[in-house]
């Protein structure tokens, strides 16, 4: 009686609030309820007889918050893009009724409308793209949260039945048998009432059935067992599904699990790629292409270390020799396209790459040459989209085009310099090319073609820009840098904390070096800050260039611990941003693969600021990840650490040799 | 062309004149040119390529979107405004929810996009600041927007901004993002 009352006062209050906000929707204004709240919505406009909602609407604020949905629309924009938490993409476009819920395209009622400055979308469309179940009955119509996709898929090592919803997902284990075990979805129904017969990998079959009213359902999953399988694990992959694992095994282990646990990470049975049978899977959008085709060229440069890389970081006199010079770049228009003559005094020798479709970019780098401030790249005109010039590092100029489909380009070297000709017939052929080759007049002397590598072997190959020559004032001093520090913890996981476990890694570490004849400073020996307490990311940062970067170290290495947001990254990881960084990373990677036990995941370029403003060789060693279990057990360890400390080290004597005799200015 | 040969043979009978031929000819070719100008596009720009970063950190893979409907009477930068808007988007999302990838902290909005010749302006909320710590996830969420924007014809370069300012870094962070990042970057 109370409850009925109190719902009826909140109505009215709500009613009345409606009334005073909007008073031409206020007849109309009918009254929501979700997730046990009642609401009425301000921001409306009707349409025949369709409700439209206002975006800034309060009430539809709190709900998009609710189901962790965000919309992205201004004044003036066309498309109201709402993106779902599943997550999927909903785009609205003012003006017309067709909409699409991911891939697919569906059709409103109303179009949506803009109305003092305020974009209104038809609300059944939306609750619809949202999850939401309409249902309508008395005063209030209740928007009931759906399960909207369950699937079974066959992983080879044991069947993962994931389902997904409106809201993440908490499942309850309410019965258990040898042979059928059964999940409560508490606030949540679904239209995918069924039973699903799988007959693979011990499920025999899923069935699902909703009790309970329209504003308090209780969703039910069971899954049917063959007595051969129990259910190994239960948690989320990404805070918003639930995954069951089915493993072969005894029943028993069912029996003693818990009777309710908490999501957790699946991590034994990393996922592999879904494999789409058996599928039993009734969802807004459909299954995703499991065929997903790979970009060659880019995963080459990502993942691969580079087949030849120059003698690096070694202090070798630059060599002397007259650089080429690019004194014009011009287009002209051919029967078949349109031809840049790129106009070069001297000779340079060349590589070339050309991404297809759909990149459709060509570039071509000129060793050995500077870039006149007269070769001003033409205008672009069909098919070319974009042309850029640029010296890339003091020794090589970098030519690249956009071009606006699949065309093939040319590249013809002559004695006065070269033409890459775009011919704007369309190309069948659909791999990236690249090649090499010398343009210009003189002849390339021994000492440019040394001072000018080219990707030798494979020719799809990136090349490594040559090298610009660092030289150590003090080529017996090493940098160490402890990451983090002070007020930034950097990753923090169970009360560990990477700025204690990186300053430990790096005493380890000078100890070593220290000991096998190295100097070494450290950016910090404390658990401080290194610029100031609370300073910016980049002061920090900067802050610890300075100090190898005005000590003129040999190198540095930053040493780090990763984590992400669930368990199931782990693994050894060493980062580098610039050319001459990457022969160093390798050896320090081979040696932490050789040496630590922990998952090798390679070396990997990025646009880190330590490695990229420091200016010599330098490296970023996240040590393993914090987030993952047996990595945490690896870095709580102090045995382990110091099996990093002398892998780094190791890593620094296979690159670096022996330290140089100090200068004993007595002799 | 058998058309040609039949009209001919036709044509060679003696009879009243034949006003069907020029008829369906020119049916023919109006036939012809609607669907010329009708036809699917090969490229339409209607299709995005969105990259993700798979759990690896470093392997990035495609997958394409549509927006739709085409828009009629948009101007060029407009249309391309839209797209880039859309493309961020989707790439900040991330792919479908049965795909695994490495994910924006949940919550990150994208603000706005601007282009600058080949510079896209990327801004972003302030959620894309709760990064959980290491280079891992950093790396792979940018490289994913990144190869996601420069998948745009005529777009070389993101810059990103965080709440309309530029940022050389994340706080707590590792990538420098001060400078417009490309592909080349990662």
């Amino acid at each position: 009686m109370n409850r009925s009352i109190a719902r009826i006062s909140s109505a009215f209050f709500a009613l009345c609030f409606a009334l005073l906000c909007v008073p031409r929707a206020a007849s109309a204004a009918p009254l929501w309820q979700f997730a046990g709240r009642t609401f009425a919505f301000t921001h409306v406009e009707k349409r025949a007889s369709t409700l439209l909602v206002g975006i800034d609407d309060p009430a539809l604020r709190r709900l998009f918050h609710a189901l962790g949905a965000i919309v992205t629309w201004k004044p003036g924009a066309r498309y109201v893009l709402v993106a779902t938490g599943e997550p999927t993409i909903v785009s609205f476009a003012i003006g017309h009724r067709t909409y699409d819920i991911g891939p697919l395209a569906v059709r409103s009622a109303v179009a949506p409308i803009v109305r003092g400055g305020e974009a209104y979308l038809d609300f059944d469309a939306l609750a619809r793209a949202l999850g939401l179940r309409k249902i309508t009955g008395g005063a209030v119509t209740i928007l009931q949260p759906q399960i909207t996709n369950i699937d079974v898929r066959d992983e080879g090592s044991g069947m993962r039945v994931i389902a997904r919803g409106a809201i993440p997902l908490q499942a309850r284990l309410v019965r258990e048998s040898a042979r059928q075990m059964t999940y409560a979805f508490v606030g949540l129904g679904t239209r995918l009432l069924r039973v699903r017969s799988v007959d693979a990998g011990g499920l025999v079959a899923v069935e699902i059935s909703q009790v309970g009213t329209a504003a308090h359902p209780t969703t039910y999953l069971t899954l049917d067992l063959d007595g051969s399988s129990h259910v190994a694990q239960v948690g989320s992959l990404d805070g918003r599904d639930i995954g069951f694992v089915i493993a072969p095994g005894a029943s028993a282990v069912a029996a003693a699990a818990p009777v309710v646990r908490a999501p957790q990470i699946a991590r034994a049975a990393p996922l592999a790629r879904p494999s789409p049978t058996p599928q039993v899977a009734v969802a807004l959008r459909p299954p995703p292409n499991a065929e997903l085709p790979t970009v060659s060229p880019w995963n080459r440069v990502a993942n691969e270390p580079l087949a030849t890389s120059p003698p690096v970081g070694e202090v070798t006199p630059a060599p002397l020799v007259a650089l080429a010079r690019v004194d014009a770049i011009q287009a002209q228009l051919t029967s078949s396209g349109i031809t840049l003559h790129v106009a070069l005094t001297g000779a340079a020798s060349f590589d070339w790459h050309h991404l297809r479709a759909p990149d459709n970019r060509f570039w071509i780098d000129l060793h050995g040459a500077t870039l006149a401030p007269t070769a001003i790249p033409p205008s672009a005109g069909v098919p070319i989209e974009d042309v850029r010039a640029h010296q890339i590092d003091p020794q090589t100029v970098r030519i690249a085009l956009s071009v606006d489909g699949a065309h093939d380009i040319s590249v013809t070297p002559d004695a006065t310099g070269l033409d890459i000709a775009v011919n704007t017939a369309p190309s069948l052929a659909d791999a990236s090319t690249a090649g090499t080759g010398v343009a210009g007049t003189g002849t390339p002397s021994v000492a440019l073609a040394a001072a000018a590598p080219v990707a030798g072997g494979d020719p799809n190959l990136w090349s490594v820009n040559p090298v610009a020559a660092y030289v150590p004032t003090n080529p017996r001093l090493i940098v160490i840098d402890p990451g983090h520090g002070g007020s930034d913890r950097g990753a923090v996981r169970h009360g560990v904390a990477e700025a204690v476990l990186t300053l430990d890694m790096a005493k380890r570490l000078r100890a070593i070096l220290e000991a096998r004849g190295w100097q070494v400073i450290m950016t910090r020996t404390k658990d401080v800050d290194v610029y100031a307490p609370y300073d910016t990311a980049e002061q920090e940062l900067q802050a610890r260039d300075n100090i190898a970067n005005r000590a003129g170290a040999r190198l540095l290495v930053s040493i780090h611990v990763n984590a992400y947001i669930n368990a199931g990254p782990n693994g050894t990881t060493t980062y580098y941003a610039k050319p001459i960084d990457l022969p160093f990373a390798r050896d320090v990677q081979n040696e932490l693969a050789a040496q630590v036990g922990t998952k090798n995941d390679g070396i990997v370029k990025s646009h880190l600021y330590i490695p990229l403003h420091a200016f010599m060789p330098a490296c970023l060693v996240e040590t393993a990840f914090l987030s993952n279990p047996d990595d945490f057990a690896l870095l709580t360890d102090p045995a382990w650490r110091q099996k990093v400390a002398v892998a780094i080290a190791d890593g620094i004597t296979d690159y670096a040799g022996a330290p140089p005799p100090a200068i004993q200015p007595q002799q | 062309m058998s058309e040609i040969r039949r009209s001919g043979h036709r044509s060679a009978a003696p009879s009243r004149p034949n006003y069907a031929i020029p008829i369906v000819v020119l049916l023919l070719l109006a036939i012809g040119v609607g669907w010329w100008l009708t036809r699917p596009h090969a490229a339409s720009p209607n299709t995005l390529t969105i990259y993700y970063t798979e759990m690896d950190g470093t392997t990035v893979k495609p997958w394409d979107v549509t927006l739709r409907p085409r828009p009629a009477g948009s101007t060029y930068a407009q249309w391309a405004h839209d797209r880039a808007l859309y493309a961020a988007l989707q790439a900040v999302v991330g792919p479908p929810a049965d795909i695994r990838a490495v994910r924006f902290p949940p919550g990150t909005r994208v603000n706005d996009v601007a282009i600058h010749g080949s510079t896209v302006t990327v801004d972003l909320s302030k959620e894309v600041e709760s990064q959980p710590g290491g280079t891992f996830g950093e790396n792979a969420e940018f490289k994913a927007l990144v190869y996601s924007m420069t998948a745009l014809p005529g777009i070389s370069a993101v810059q990103i901004t965080v709440d309309g300012a530029r940022l050389p870094t994340l706080p707590g962070g590792h990538l420098e993002l001060d400078e417009p990042l490309h592909r080349t970057d990662f």
